[in-house]
């Protein structure tokens, strides 16, 4: 394949907002984020010369988005650039976009999936694409490559909080169901609070099932008690604030259940158990079957718990907890 | 539902059946010798699940027709038997687990009823009582306009000393049995849900009375009746309401030719949670008080459930104290608590439920 010629040219002929190679992330004018690059420019200039495609009425970047914004940053006026051969195609382009990239460090989630989603568009065939992609330094799976795809449609406002890390690629794939004010919602709700992804996962779809159960909009349940007082309490560190907002939205999911084991618990405390002893209940009360744990450290205490435990045995509390008397009333 | 297009594997082409549901459907033919093209072509759907009902697929059943109840571990199956005359339904409810049971679901019909016939004989003459239905992977009912399987095999049940046919059902499809000598053989059963269940999440079923109205035809015609309530969905206020389907049913059915009725409540594979919110977005039945049960499938938080059955099973009680009402899928524990016994303690539930088609159907008890 033939390769690029060199030429010089002003910065004014690039059209910098064709994404249609872009890789890496977005930027902002002002060049926050590629302030090291801008000082190395400044020292000893471009060391590796971005590539461009011809178009009508100009230039679009295939590799060096940073490289050139950095250039006009420092007000350079004449930029030595690589011109990609007319004969290249759209696919030629792609792939030393990808590989460029890849190559020079470590994609994020977002520049992986903008990666899969361009090569898969161009490629036509998802057969063929994980061994397409491979030698440009990204891994992809017919799976991935679907949910990159969602990714890559949701409000740019999620992608960019799963490109910082502030919520998985999971849980943001689940806002996609949500209508955009509640995503972005629960998305803000992640951002402030940075829980864990586990309970990202489990606040989502606790959030989800009230917000459809009650009929309203996730919005609307995160901007109503009791939700937003623990969002909005003062003094209450973010941690304290994930729990309570745990406990609250299992309440609000699980009224019944919840109610059930705050009766459990209180009729526990009645059986007045012997210290040491403690009883647990069945997985989900699903099985019938109650475990009893006893501490004991030698013969001695086993054998007086053992007498402890007799007469625990023939306790009404106890036979009334294990009857579960607490379901009717 | 509407069939709006007829796939025909080549092999069975010529078969008599074949030939008389094509003159029954008015939709295009597409004859296959690779019925899994059509599978690929289904699953490649946006929507497989519709997709599959508006397409018929008349193939051969390459495997057994008669099957036992796949059941799950931890909970007591009924030990009734399927036979499988045909795949998925034209009706649409929102929970049916065929939607993910099937890979893609696909109506399709067995034309080799001859072999099905043949298979059933020896059943016929074992000593073992059998109850067989063909309730489980389609409705019983809903084919009678494309072929009236159910038809033949009311006749050919009738009158077996040690067999009894199922034919269950959200349809009233029941004219074309009505004139035939079932001799007590075939019980006629419905799906019963409240009025709200079924106006929210059976589309395309019959309402509650027009149910129990047929059924009480087929009562008025010498038909052994049962009756199911599952899936059970709970809601605020579901108690009530399935008091008032009680209260309907026996204001039109006398409870003494009620052979059984089933309880079982809202249960499903997680992978069905995503279909319904897919299809189904409006509704709310995948945000009950779940948990993972035993088997791995979702159920209602059990004291919920033992109260939902305490409700109904008091209802039914109270009317009717000697019909038969037992668990689909429960365990001991829920039996005990809800109806003061286990199955074990009477035989098993195959054993009562045999007792039961005994004395419904005047088996022959052995």
């Amino acid at each position: 394949m033939t390769d690029t010629s060199e030429i010089s040219l002003s910065p004014d002929v690039i059209d910098m907002d064709d994404d249609r190679y872009r890789i890496s992330g977005a930027f902002g004018s002002s060049g926050a984020g590629i302030g090291a690059l801008v000082e190395s420019i400044r020292a000893i200039g471009v060391i590796n010369f971005p590539i461009l495609e011809k178009k009508p009425g100009g230039y679009r970047i295939v590799c060096g988005f940073k490289r050139i914004q950095a250039c006009r940053i420092l007000g350079i006026k004449v930029l030595r650039c690589r011109i990609a051969d007319p004969s290249w195609r759209e696919m030629d382009c792609l792939k030393r976009a990808v590989s460029d990239n890849a190559m020079a460090r470590h994609l994020s989630t977002l520049e992986q999936a903008r990666a899969a989603v361009k090569l898969r568009l161009a490629c036509g065939s998802d057969a063929d694409l994980p061994e397409l992609a491979k030698p440009l330094g990204v891994e992809i799976s017919a799976d991935l490559v679907e949910k990159y795809e969602r990714l890559c449609r949701l409000p740019e406002d999620i992608q960019q909080l799963v490109d910082d890390g502030g919520i998985s690629m999971k849980v943001a794939l689940e806002m996609e169901k949500l209508d955009g004010s509640s995503a972005a919602a629960a998305a803000m709700l992640f951002k402030r609070l940075r829980p864990t992804v586990n309970h990202q996962q489990e606040l989502l779809s606790g959030l989800k099932a009230i917000a459809a159960v009650s009929d309203i909009s996730i919005v609307q349940l995160l901007s109503s008690p009791p939700l937003t007082d623990i969002i909005e309490k003062n003094g209450v560190d973010r941690k304290t604030k994930i729990r309570m907002l745990r406990d609250d939205i299992r309440r609000l999911r699980y009224p019944y259940m919840t109610r059930f084991y705050d009766r459990f618990y209180d009729h526990l405390r009645s059986v007045d158990l012997p210290g040491g002893v403690s009883i647990a209940a069945p997985k989900d009360f699903e099985s019938p079957v109650f475990t009893l744990t006893v501490d004991f450290s030698n013969t001695e205490e086993l054998r007086r718990k053992a007498d402890q435990l007799k007469q625990l045995g023939g306790r009404s509390e106890l036979e009334s907890l294990l009857k579960r008397d607490i379901e009717d009333t | 539902m509407k069939i709006r297009k007829l796939y025909i594997d080549r092999e069975v082409a010529d078969f008599p059946e074949t030939i008389d549901i094509c003159e029954r459907i008015n939709a295009p033919v597409e004859y296959t010798d690779e019925p899994n093209r059509i599978y690929r072509f289904i699953s490649s759907q946006d929507d497989p699940e519709s997709a599959g009902k508006r397409a018929l697929l008349l193939t051969r059943n390459k495997g057994n027709f008669l099957k036992t109840c796949p059941g799950t571990t931890h909970y007591t199956c009924c030990g009734y038997h399927i036979l499988h005359v045909g795949s998925y339904c034209t009706m649409d409810c929102s929970y049916c687990i065929l939607q993910v049971y099937f890979h893609p679901p696909l109506l399709t019909f067995f034309v080799n009823v001859r072999d099905m016939k043949k298979e059933l004989l020896p059943y016929f003459s074992s000593g073992n009582i059998y109850r067989i239905g063909t309730g489980e992977f389609t409705d019983s009912l809903m084919w009678e306009t494309i072929y009236p399987v159910a038809s033949a095999l009311v006749g050919m049940f009738a009158g077996r000393e040690r067999a009894v046919l199922e034919l269950k059902t959200k349809t009233t499809s029941v004219s074309s049995l009505l004139g035939l000598n079932h001799q007590g053989n075939t019980i006629m059963a419905w799906s019963l849900n409240t009025t709200r269940v079924i106006r929210e999440q059976e589309r395309g079923t019959a309402t509650l009375d027009e149910r129990i109205h047929a059924a009480s035809i087929c009562q008025s015609h010498g038909y052994p009746l049962a009756f199911h309530f599952d899936p059970m969905i709970w809601y605020p206020g579901c108690e009530a309401d399935y008091g008032d389907v009680v209260e309907t049913l026996f204001s039109k059915i006398d409870p003494a030719g009620i052979a059984w009725i089933s309880l079982g409540s809202f249960r499903f594979m997680p992978q069905l949670g995503e279909v319904i919110e897919r299809r189904f977005p409006r509704s709310r039945i995948i945000h009950g008080e779940f948990i993972k049960g035993m088997d791995g499938k979702m159920r209602y938080f059990k004291p919920l459930r033992i109260g939902l059955y305490k409700a109904i099973v008091s209802r039914i009680k109270g009317i009717a104290p000697d019909v038969t009402v037992y668990f689909c899928m429960e365990d001991d524990d829920t039996w005990d608590r809800v109806l003061g016994y286990t199955p074990s303690e009477y035989g098993g539930l195959p054993a009562i439920l045999d007792r039961c088609a005994i004395r419904h159907c005047g088996l022959n008890a052995g």
